[in-house]
């Protein structure tokens, strides 16, 4: 004990001596301003009457836009494919405002909450960044925003689809700070339920989630538009847990329902094993399979893809028909950068997307002085995202409403043909 | 010799016989609520019990894992589900292979041997170099020393393998012969559930035929009941804790190709929960006895997939398929509270 | 003591350079040489990754270079020969999964991290495959020799050598955190100075490692004397300059947050979040020897607890703000979450408590696992939220203090907040702690741990002293899942898995059981390095699976032992009796006792 007290006196005595010479907070943008503007603003006082003050980008300095993306473990997939989407965006416009654009990546993980707070903490303890493209997951999104947002960070979300961060009459409400460029899943769980009312006309269905909010909320959503748009039944919502390998008695105790139509909004692997034991359980051979994005990938076409097929399963996701500009343009840039044959996730185009948003309301609001540093204003570059009109991107013509929902509202249903994803219907088309 | 408590210790008791009562109550009034409801039809309850022998097999397999090392060594090997894991995922390699030549449903029946063997022979090298390197060196340690080495073992086993082969799911090519129904006695069963089942009944009547009649399994016997009589006796307690593990090791790797026959789907995570689940069988059924790894195998599989519907669905409970692990904990807490010895282990306690 | 032969030596090191060589394969195949590879040590020079599997052929050469415990030791020139010789036969393993990688075999299908990138960075970019083994072989026999050379130095050197590369590994490590640091406290000459790009330049690495070097070679004799002085000392003056020093540890880290900045702080609130976990759970398995696989249970209820008391999003409608206001919400509820986890450890302890060690550790997984669910259930859901978890808990902090001190302006945001009351709080559960150990309880829970029947007989009333361990651990689980709660402002299930209690057990396993320091050196190690070395996160179970298994085998008493568990577990070498004794009894007892 003796020996580690000795140690460590003398470093308190050193680190206390350190913190003695510190200035408190950060020091203040405005003061560090130099007069001469070189636009027609003064940056100084744009910074000074800003709330949260400005980003500085000096001359030959990097425009630092960070990403929160899940980025490990079993979820990893979702957030690569959003930082390859961007990472095309930064070869296709490297140069922001005359600076290079650099993406620091932090993993706010998906599953426990805390990792999207600590990316959170991270990203904010960074001056430099301007802002962030995340998170993945929904369930991150909520604890991480009232650390950015006390920051004035925005965070522009290209794969968080819950409805409820986007509604004000929830806790969830990710607030002024936050929008997204997916769509909310109010519009995906209302396409399918009209999807399965209107061209499969069935009058019955049957939900499974797994215990994930993407999933729980989906269902749900379906499930309240199945019956408000055409009076079709429930006739159970169940449930299963993540790891769990026999299905087949929640599929038989759905089966005594005899529902038409069958939606598990899942992911892999409880996914496909849903699909395959479908079809060991006796009443079920005459239901209609449905997933959504959260299956639509490869992992789902290895595993059950040519049962899928042959049953004709249907898979809500994004409608990915971007024209031209996404099929040549974009996806070769994506394989040559992820090395991957097709993309692994639906939200890469999302990612694009977002990073091209930031792009924009940068050299909108940024305003450059005599010495050819670059003030960012904070709540000016929030309130150029939040308003953001028309704005013409891969996955569509963009306009944030009051409380964030900036995404595409087309979504489309596909079927498996020859092994790929392919669509049957779209929300355009109708 | 179970001591006999004494006074103080009446509240416990107390509680006790509360949570007995409140038990039969619970269980018959869920019971009979579900019944009434009448949602599933007798083919349906018939369909759920043989998804749950099926299932119960494959833990079956586990559990005489645990159960026989518990029996030689009294310590938990918190990683056998590890040691499955990683026979199935090493078998797929080959497997997959098959798959794509064609070799697999050209010539299914040398396929599937040779895909068992080599998940049988992985899981074996796994577990005996589990026991030199993680386990022996602390044979005389104090008894948590082992059993956390185990957990850590576990951890390590299953992430090398997601770090070596890769984190996304493997899925197991489909052997045709495999698929459909066949009729069992009017009932109609899944033909991979119908191996499973069988598989499972030959391997166990092969241990139990080996730990009888056989020299080693004698000796096996013998380390089990004192290691030092034993070994003065002449007998290699070393080699026949290495056997112990080796055959525990073979069980593991047969029962993770019938795992990956049954689901398609092998992955580094996959060890866990069955493992868990088996020990829970193996607790269930009395640990150290051959015939009730197999019990509590089955039983445990039963009540998986009968026991959420069947009790909580007549409460009302919405999604009660998703408590089906807590029903199975529930029941190895209750199991070790008024029965520690499991269902057959009465005669185990005596010995 | 007679010599080894020539050849016994020559073999002892080719046995340890086959260990090393399928060590380097395994570092490789299983994806942590490429994590690091892009990790800059030293910018344009050193990889983190190269000093990775430099340090595997350093360490091979020195364990092959010391003398055996049985023999006379050989001479220098042997022994420097067995380094080399392990390096060599650990490189050639290398070259030969080189040489494999390069045939038409199709490697890359089964071992997913074989990638052109790795083979490249194994071969020093040489394009051909020989070229690289002939490198790998050489560079490995160097540095088995450099391990050799370490054997051969005066321990006064050799320990200021490891202690200097190691802190220019930290120093260029901590450059994410530190650089950004810097910049805010507008010392960018030094941050430019230190780093270039993400690693250290040329010049400060030289700078660290010689002053580094240089300060551990000098404190060595200045140690010694330090220690006679103190030991001459009497008593009384002793325990000032004890009490000085606490008060010295105290400052310290009360100032941690304003010199660390606001990343580094939330670290910080992690580690002691898992610290008061680990110093709970070090009561039941440290002391009373009861092993707990399930503890985040007593987490996930404090959790949420605190939430159903406090968030107006639960089901009761936040009855602790009607009364005391959402600022003071938390303190209200407080009593109630830990009284309330006291009644959960007694209630999950009383029925399990008389089960064996082993069953008792099988049977709190199981509760662990079935916390987990209910908490996610859809049925409990009006109750518990199931998946949305619940949200908007009030903390009782302000979200900034600004104030002086004197001259200094300080000015403390989010996390650096909340540092102050969970330091607080993990001060008091280690003092509560310590004391316990050294009272008639902490001596009960002694006896019961080391042999439960004598304890019963000598009058201990196991189950009480067990039920009291549990209730105490399961307060301390609570208070730190209540803290969580606030420092979140919500709670979901997905947070409440069984990785915490593991991860927890971790912590303990690797300070020291029933080691007060030890816990809390295990957590700042467990939980603050993977939080600072990002590229670890997917190798994080990895580790903590070796960590609790090497841990076992090498040293089960932990890095800073508790003095009498260390006895305990090192007296059991030579009683072989014991053994004997206990598998005897196992047998004839029934699981219950």
């Amino acid at each position: 004990m003796q020996k580690h007290l000795r140690w460590t006196s003398v470093l308190a005595v050193t680190l206390l001596a350190l913190a003695a010479c510190t200035p408190g907070g950060q020091s203040s943008a405005s003061t560090a301003a130099s007069a001469g503007a070189s636009t027609g603003e003064d940056p100084a006082a744009v910074c000074a009457a800003d709330e949260f003050g400005c980003v500085e980008v000096g001359e030959g300095d990097n425009i630092v836009i960070a990403s929160a993306l899940t980025i490990s473990g079993d979820t990893a997939f979702l957030g690569n494919d959003s930082n390859f989407g961007i990472e095309v965006g930064m070869q296709d416009r490297p140069e922001i405002a005359g600076h290079e654009a650099e993406l620091v990546k932090q993993d706010a993980g998906c599953g426990e909450a805390e990792d999207g707070q600590t990316a959170a903490q991270a990203i904010v303890a960074d001056p430099s960044v301007v802002a962030v493209i995340g998170t993945s997951c929904s369930r991150t999104a909520v604890p991480a925003m009232p650390v950015l947002a006390a920051a004035g960070y925005t965070m522009i979300s290209p794969s968080n689809t819950a409805p409820s961060l986007t509604n004000p009459d929830t806790a969830d409400y990710g607030g002024q700070f936050y929008a997204r460029t997916a769509y909310n899943d109010k519009v995906q769980g209302a396409a399918v339920a009209k999807f399965a009312c209107e061209e499969l006309q069935v009058t019955s269905a049957a939900t499974i989630h797994d215990g994930s909010p993407y999933a729980e909320q989906l269902q749900q959503v379906f499930a309240d538009e199945f019956a408000a748009q055409c009076g079709g039944t429930i006739t159970a919502q169940e449930a299963i847990n993540v790891g769990d390998t026999d299905m087949r008695p929640v599929l038989q105790t759905i089966a005594a329902g005899s529902p038409e139509f069958l939606f598990y909004p899942v992911f892999d692997p409880e996914g496909p094993l849903i699909t395959l034991q479908s079809q060991e359980v006796p009443g079920l051979e005459d239901t209609i399979l449905a997933g959504a994005d959260g299956i639509k990938d490869q992992g789902f076409i290895d595993a059950a893809g040519e049962l899928a097929e042959e049953l004709g399963m249907y898979f809500s996701g994004p409608d990915l028909n971007f024209g031209t500009a996404y099929t040549d343009d974009f996806l070769p840039k994506y394989r040559e950068i992820s090395g991957e044959e097709n993309p692994i996730a639906p939200y890469h185009a999302h990612g694009y997307d977002a990073y091209n948003i930031i792009a924009d309301a940068v050299e909108a609001v940024g305003l450059t002085d005599a010495d050819g540093t670059l003030w960012i204003p904070r709540t000016a570059l929030n309130e150029y995202i939040r308003g953001l009109t028309d704005f013409a991107g891969l996955t569509g013509t963009l306009t944030c409403d009051e409380f964030g929902d900036c995404g595409s509202e087309e979504v489309s249903v596909a079927q498996l043909q020859a092994g790929v994803f392919t669509e049957v219907w779209t929300t355009r088309d109708q | 010799m179970r001591i006999r408590l004494p006074e103080r210790l009446s509240l416990i008791d107390l509680v006790l016989w509360a949570l007995r009562i409140a038990i039969v109550v619970g269980v018959t009034a869920g019971t009979v609520a579900t019944l009434a409801e009448g949602t599933l039809q007798a083919t349906d309850w018939r369909d759920l019990l043989v998804y749950g022998i099926a299932q119960g097999s494959v833990y079956a397999l586990l559990a005489l894992g645990y159960t026989l090392v518990y029996g030689v060594l009294f310590m938990i090997n918190f990683a056998h589900g590890d040691v499955f894991m990683a026979g199935a995922m090493t078998a797929f390699f080959v497997a997959d292979y098959f798959g794509e030549t064609g070799f697999m449903n050209a010539n299914p029946i040398v396929a599937l041997a040779v895909i068992f063997a080599v998940s049988m022979l992985t899981s074996m090298i796994v577990a005996i170099v589990l026991e030199r390197i993680a386990y022996r060196p602390l044979r005389r340690a104090p008894r948590l020393v082992p059993l956390i080495t185990a957990i850590g073992a576990s951890l390590f086993i299953a992430n090398s393998v997601r770090g070596l082969f890769g984190e996304r799911i493997q899925s197991y090519p489909r052997v045709d012969i495999l698929q459909g129904r066949i009729d069992v006695l009017g009932i109609p069963v899944l033909k991979t559930q119908a191996l499973v089942i069988v598989s499972a009944i030959i391997l166990m009547l092969a241990l139990y035929y080996f730990v009888e009649r056989t020299r080693t399994g004698r000796a096996m016997r013998a380390v089990s009941e004192d290691k030092d009589t034993a070994s003065l006796m002449g007998i290699d307690v070393d080699r026949i804790i290495v056997t112990t593990f080796a055959i525990g090791g073979l069980l593991a790797g047969a029962a993770g190709i019938l795992y990956a026959l049954v689901f398609n789907q092998v992955h580094w995570f996959m060890g866990f929960l069955p493992g868990i689940k088996a020990f829970t069988a193996a607790v269930l059924g009395g640990i150290g006895n051959i015939a009730g790894a197999m019990l509590g195998g089955l039983s445990l599989g039963i009540l998986e997939s009968v026991g959420p519907y069947l009790l909580l669905s007549g409460f009302n409970v919405s999604s009660p398929n998703q408590l089906r692990d807590v029903v199975a904990f529930t029941v190895l807490v209750l199991v070790l509270v008024f029965r520690p010895n499991g269902i057959l282990g009465a005669s185990e306690g005596d010995k | 003591m007679p010599a080894m032969t020539i050849s016994a030596w020559l073999r002892r090191a080719a046995r340890l350079g086959v260990v090393a060589g399928v060590a380097l394969i395994y570092l490789s195949l299983v994806g942590l040489v490429g994590a690091f590879e892009e990790r800059d040590v030293v910018t344009d020079v050193l990889k983190l990754g190269t000093l990775m599997l430099a340090a595997v052929a350093v360490i091979a050469g020195y364990r092959a270079a010391l003398p055996p415990k049985t023999a006379a030791a050989p001479p220098g020139v042997m022994r420097l020969a067995a380094g080399v010789l392990a390096g060599t036969v650990a490189g050639a393993f290398v070259g030969a999964l080189l040489l494999l990688a390069a045939t038409p075999i199709d490697l890359q299908t089964v071992f997913v991290r074989l990638n052109a990138a790795l083979i490249a960075f194994l071969s020093f970019d040489a394009e051909s495959p020989v070229v690289g083994a002939a490198l790998q072989i050489g560079l490995n026999a160097v540095l088995g020799g450099v391990g050799a050379v370490l054997v051969l130095l005066p321990d006064r050197f050799r320990r200021p050598l490891v202690f200097a590369t190691l802190a220019v590994a930290l120093v260029s490590m901590a450059e994410p955190y530190v650089r950004p640091r810097l910049d805010q406290l507008d010392m960018d000459p030094i941050a430019d100075f230190l780093y270039s790009g993400h690693g250290l330049t040329v010049a400060a690495s030289v700078v660290v490692f010689v002053l580094v070097t240089a300060v551990a070679v000098a404190w060595a004799p200045a140690r010694s004397q330090v220690d006679r002085r103190l030991a001459v000392l009497p008593a009384e003056r002793r325990r000032s300059v004890r009490f000085t020093s606490f008060i010295l540890i105290g400052l310290l880290v009360l100032a941690l947050p304003l010199i660390t900045g606001q990343f580094i702080s939330q670290v910080l609130v992690l580690v002691g979040l898992y610290l008061l976990l680990a110093l709970g759970l070090n009561i039941v398995v440290g002391y009373a020897g009861l092993l707990d696989l399930g503890y985040v249970a007593f987490f996930a209820v404090g959790a949420y607890l605190m939430a159903i008391l406090t968030s107006a999003d639960g089901p009761l409608g936040a009855p602790m703000v009607a009364i005391a206001g959402e600022q003071g919400a938390f303190f209200v509820a407080l009593p109630i979450v830990m009284v309330g986890a006291a009644l959960t450890g007694l209630m999950i302890g009383a029925p399990v408590l008389r089960l064996r060690g082993d069953y008792l550790a099988i049977v709190t997984l199981g509760f662990g696992e079935i916390a987990r669910i209910l908490f996610l259930s859809d049925a409990l859901e009006p109750w518990l939220g199931g998946v949305q978890g619940i949200i908007g808990i009030p903390s009782p902090l302000p979200q900034r203090v600004d104030f002086a001190l004197g001259p200094i302006e300080i000015s403390w945001s989010g996390p650096q907040v909340i540092f102050y009351p969970i330091v607080l709080f993990c001060l008091l559960a280690a003092v509560v702690a310590y004391r316990l150990a050294g009272s008639r309880v902490g001596r009960a829970w002694n006896a019961m741990r080391e042999d439960e029947e004598v304890a019963e007989i000598t009058g201990v009333n196991t189950v009480n002293y067990k039920l009291l361990a549990f209730a105490m651990g399961a307060g301390l689980g609570c208070l730190s899942g209540a803290l969580f709660a606030i420092q979140l402002g919500s709670v979901f299930p997905g947070s409440f898995n069984v990785l915490v209690s593991i991860t927890v057990l971790a912590i303990i396993i690797l300070g020291g059981m029933g080691s007060i320091p030890g816990v809390i050196l295990g957590a700042l190690v467990l939980i603050g390095l993977p939080e600072l070395l990002r590229e670890f996160a997917e190798y994080r179970l990895l580790v903590y699976g070796g960590v609790l298994v090497a841990m076992m085998l090498l040293r089960p008493e932990g890095l800073i032992p508790n003095r009498g568990r260390q006895r305990e577990l090192h007296e059991q070498d030579d009683e072989d009796e014991q053994y004997a004794h206990e598998a005897g009894e196992d047998v004839a007892k029934p699981v219950v006792a």
